[in-house]
């Protein structure tokens, strides 16, 4: 190994473990000793991931208040390395920590918020895509619909949640009371999207949830009615999809339609 | 000559700013932008940045090249940023020279080289690989730094300056940092800024930093500082008119208050360019060069 290898192995291990030995490597003076200069570099890095860690999970941040978070980033810094060149994708595991870290396990809305705010990061930089018209897909030919399959957004995603995170996250992000904590026995759907440049989140029913999910995996428009028939029926079914479909051109949520 | 006619003053391009750079027009003449912020699929931080180039000159400033890693160059992070640029035509690429991480790990920070032979050539062909790949020359800034290495025989000033001829490079000079390092390292920030190839210098940066008595760290958090300010005007007598930005990154103030700042920059930059026109035949042949004259 060369001794610059060495040398950057060390100091690797110092920033993310505490491991002494690059001490030897390096000068101190007698205004600065070397304890001082190596801890710059070590606060730093700790400070930076968290302040990475802030800026993806603000709700979970003024949730927990400054102290408790620093003592979160810190616990997470110490256990997750980040192998990204963005700083952006760093924290990606913190649900799963929050969900399995003796500590946080108890609170089990702290996992679902971060799942919901790491989900909102994804939706705001997701690829960019042109929607598709109704009147667009109104040109589709009739005897093509049944074979219809719909192309989503690239920052379409969705999710389940047990707890009511998603309005929690709007209330201390955007201001306005808190909504009192609540848990459900069968997990509520949810939905989040970006359309023009804005993100969007909101609850679907079971309905309309198996109906995007078998959408979204390349089932036809055709399938999408039969599902639905199962739903509501055969007879509410048709009017069904159409006011599905109608709002999810309205979104934005799908950029193209066309027979497999 | 190797550098390119100053763009003038620019700022760093900020979130916050984004809004009030599109409305209000404002006297900044170029903006340099955070490669890795852009390096995502879309929305809206790439929707603002190319509706912002249709109106500015801008230059990439990248944080995660890792030009003097021991670990292996990132391919795919150079592909992201040649991508990047083929969409945004950047005036030129910068990044630091230092370390950001080894066995697949980024810190994400500017990490200190040892100043040894050994690392110049290590560098040198790295940046010979990146300047093939970006199929352009790339800039390297010079990094604050804490620690020193012990047997490490070259000056700051020396290991820069070899690596910029050596590997067919160009220099982002920041003055702040030169200022830090300075401090913290117990030289004369002059004895730097005169051993720098001027014709190898196409950019500066200028910065706050934090002052903790005994020694000082590079926040980007607060104005220039007055003995920052007189390092640049010295910097420019030597240099002429070049490129100069001021980079904030935290304590990010209203657009207006940077644009102040950047006032005060030309101002010296002015004084500065009439010292050196009565002193120094040189820098005002340099002068004339860089503003474009024939």
């Amino acid at each position: 190994m060369s001794e610059l290898a060495r040398i950057q192995g060390e100091f690797q291990d110092y920033l993310l473990r505490g491991t002494p030995g690059i001490e030897a490597c390096v000068a101190g003076s007698a205004r600065v000793p070397i304890g001082t200069r190596l801890g710059i570099y070590a606060g730093a890095y700790g400070s930076r991931l968290i302040d990475a860690l802030e800026s993806s999970y603000p709700a979970l941040a003024a949730l927990l208040g400054e102290e408790d978070f620093q003592s979160l980033g810190a616990k997470y810094v110490r256990t997750h390395d980040s192998p990204y060149f963005s700083i952006r994708h760093y924290g990606g595991a913190l649900a799963e920590f929050l969900g399995e870290h003796a500590d946080y396990a108890d609170v089990p809305l702290l996992a679902e918020l971060a799942r919901f705010e790491w989900l909102l990061c994804a939706v705001f930089d997701a690829a960019d895509a042109e929607p598709l018209s109704a009147a667009a897909l109104a040109r589709a030919r009739l005897a093509d619909w049944p074979a219809l399959r719909l192309t989503f957004h690239p920052s379409v995603r969705r999710l389940a949640l047990r707890w009511n995170a998603p309005q929690l996250w709007k209330a201390l992000t955007e201001g306005g009371e808190r909504p009192e904590l609540r848990v459900v026995a069968e997990p509520v759907e949810w939905l989040a999207w970006r359309q023009d440049l804005h993100s969007y989140f909101r609850s679907l029913e079971a309905a309309e949830a198996a109906a995007l999910d078998a959408a979204r995996a390349g089932r036809s428009f055709g399938e999408l009615c039969e599902l639905l028939a199962e739903a509501h029926g055969s007879e509410r079914a048709p009017q069904e999809a159409a006011a599905l479909l109608a709002g999810w051109l309205g979104a934005g949520l799908i950029v193209a339609a066309a027979p497999a | 000559m190797l550098t390119r006619p100053s763009l003038g003053f620019g700022l760093g391009l900020r979130v916050d700013h984004y809004d009030a750079v599109l409305a209000e027009r404002p006297p900044i003449d170029w903006f340099e932008v955070l490669t890795e912020n852009y390096l995502v699929p879309g929305g809206k931080p790439l929707n603002y940045l190319m509706r912002i180039r249709e109106r500015f000159p801008v230059v990439m400033h990248g944080v995660s090249l890792s030009i003097g890693s021991t670990a292996p160059l990132n391919r795919e992070y150079l592909r992201q940023v040649k991508a990047l640029a083929a969409r945004l035509e950047p005036e030129w690429i910068s990044d630091h020279l230092c370390w950001t991480g080894v066995a697949g790990r980024n810190t994400h920070d500017l990490l200190p080289l040892p100043y040894t032979r050994e690392a110049v050539d290590h560098v040198v062909a790295r940046v010979r690989t990146v300047q093939d790949v970006l199929e352009r020359r790339i800039l390297l800034e010079n990094v604050s730094s804490y620690v020193s290495f012990r047997d490490a025989p070259l000056t700051e000033w020396e290991f820069l300056a070899e690596i910029a001829e050596r590997a067919d490079c160009l220099i982002l000079l920041d003055v702040n940092n030169i200022y830090v390092s300075a401090v913290n390292h117990e030289f004369d920030p002059l004895d730097y800024l005169n051993a720098i190839p001027p014709a190898r210098v196409q950019q500066i940066h200028l910065a706050g930093h934090e002052d903790h008595g005994d020694y000082l760290v590079d926040t980007h958090d607060h104005p220039v500082r007055d003995a920052v300010w007189e390092l640049y005007a010295s910097a420019v007598r030597r240099l002429g008119p070049i490129s100069t930005m001021i980079e904030r990154d935290d304590h990010i103030p209203p657009l207006g208050e940077l644009c102040a700042e950047l006032e005060r920059a030309r101002a010296t930059a002015r004084c500065a360019l009439e010292e050196a026109g009565t002193a120094a035949p040189v820098a005002r042949a340099a002068a004339l060069l860089r503003a474009g004259a024939p």
